[in-house]
């Protein structure tokens, strides 16, 4: 498929360039740039999926509870939300490896990168919708704890559990960078293949 | 001479072909809009008229009968229901006014790909916001369906019923309306694909 693409490129781009006899061959660009800030721009997604997953798996304290003293453990996985955010981070880790890998084979092989672009758009749009209604849900959650809702008598966690609420803040605000990254990265993706349209 | 005429009409043809595809996709581009926009509208509408008065029976000793209070569960005592409001109502405001967009950028089909990139990246943080408000506004859904016996949030539903149920349908519709903001975004990158091919 890649192949067919290479061989119809460059008949359609002479057909164009023909009446402009004066007009100067296009280009070759050595490096593809747009490629180079796509493979870090993915590089730093993992990056920030895997803190935030780490960062949130490792957040448990253990605290003595007033009225009786009893050691009573504070952990992500006694919300359901929380479970919810260290599996869509986790998701969202696993497939930024393997779009980083084809990212970095579309970088060694210019010729089919279009295809590749417009199949990982899609991906990084999905992984986007997956970041980011984890990254609410947790979010909400957290907030919950921290201010409580005196209509429905949900009362404060983190006035307890200081060290628990502080990791999963970061843990949050590191995931809500990978949202905009993610974001910029199908921004990137949109405007790379726009340049590959000859003019 | 005759052969330069010759490729003049098969440029002529193919740009016709494909202006008539552009139209096509604009159209479908049109509808996903519309339904967007009242989808989000029928959610934003939903969740923000959502109010619950019950007589609520709380038994505060073991054994005496139980109290019957009357409490009222309305949409804005929950800040992820505010969220939820409010991202719904931009998201429905930014379909309407969006679908100018074509009007201002028209006559100029195919060679503008550059200036839509604004489009996608209004389109891609609707997108990230409309799944972040589902997923704060499920995450809490689900706390107040099931409690949280781990920090003492007892459920709610139980005596709201009717309050849940018409969260539910506006979190549905909510759904619904991202999954057509996410519909636009990949048509969108389709659209660029194949214009990228048909050169």
């Amino acid at each position: 498929m890649s192949t067919e693409s290479e061989k119809a490129a460059p008949p359609a781009e002479a057909l164009v360039a023909e009446p402009e006899k004066g007009a100067p061959p296009p280009a070759t660009q050595p490096t593809d740039y747009f490629a180079v800030a796509d493979v870090v721009l993915r590089l730093l997604v993992f990056a920030s999926a895997l803190i935030s997953v780490v960062v949130m798996s490792t957040s448990k304290q253990t605290e003595m509870v007033p009225p009786y003293q009893v050691p009573r453990p504070a952990k992500f996985n006694h919300s359901p939300a929380l479970i919810y955010f260290v599996a869509a981070l986790s998701v969202a880790g696993f497939f930024t490896i393997i779009t980083t890998i084809g990212s970095l084979y579309s970088l060694l092989k210019p010729g089919c990168s279009a295809k590749i672009i417009s199949h990982f758009i899609i991906i990084d749009v999905l992984l986007l919708g997956i970041v980011a209604s984890a990254t609410g849900a947790a979010a909400s959650v957290i907030y919950l704890g921290l201010k409580g809702n005196n209509h429905v008598r949900w009362g404060k966690v983190c006035s307890m559990y200081g060290k628990f609420c502080r990791y999963l803040g970061a843990s949050i605000g590191v995931s809500l960078f990978a949202t905009v990254m993610l974001v910029l990265l199908v921004l990137l993706s949109v405007y790379s293949l726009s340049k590959k349209i000859p003019k | 001479m005759e052969l330069s005429n010759g490729a003049d009409i098969t440029g002529f043809h193919e740009e016709k072909y494909r202006s008539d595809k552009m139209v096509k996709c604009r159209s479908y581009e049109m509808v996903l809009r519309m339904m967007g926009l009242v989808f989000t509208l029928v959610a934003a509408i939903v969740a923000g008229t959502n109010k619950d008065t019950e007589s609520v029976p709380i038994s505060l000793v073991d054994g005496l009968p139980p109290l019957h209070l009357t409490l009222t569960a309305k949409w804005n005592n929950m800040s992820s229901t505010v969220y939820f409001v409010v991202v719904n109502a931009v998201a429905c405001a930014y379909a309407a006014s969006s679908m100018a967009f074509p009007a201002l950028t028209g006559g100029s089909r195919g060679k503008k790909w550059t200036s839509s990139v604004l489009v996608v990246a209004l389109d891609l943080t609707m997108v990230a916001l409309l799944f972040s408000a589902n997923g704060a506004s499920a995450a809490v859904g689900l706390i107040a369906l099931n409690g949280n016996p781990h920090t003492q949030w007892h459920k709610v539903c139980y005596a709201f019923k009717r309050y849940c149920i018409q969260g539910g349908a506006a979190l549905a519709m909510s759904m619904l309306g991202s999954f057509f903001f996410f519909c636009l975004v990949l048509l969108l990158a389709l659209n660029l694909y194949r214009t990228t091919l048909n050169y």
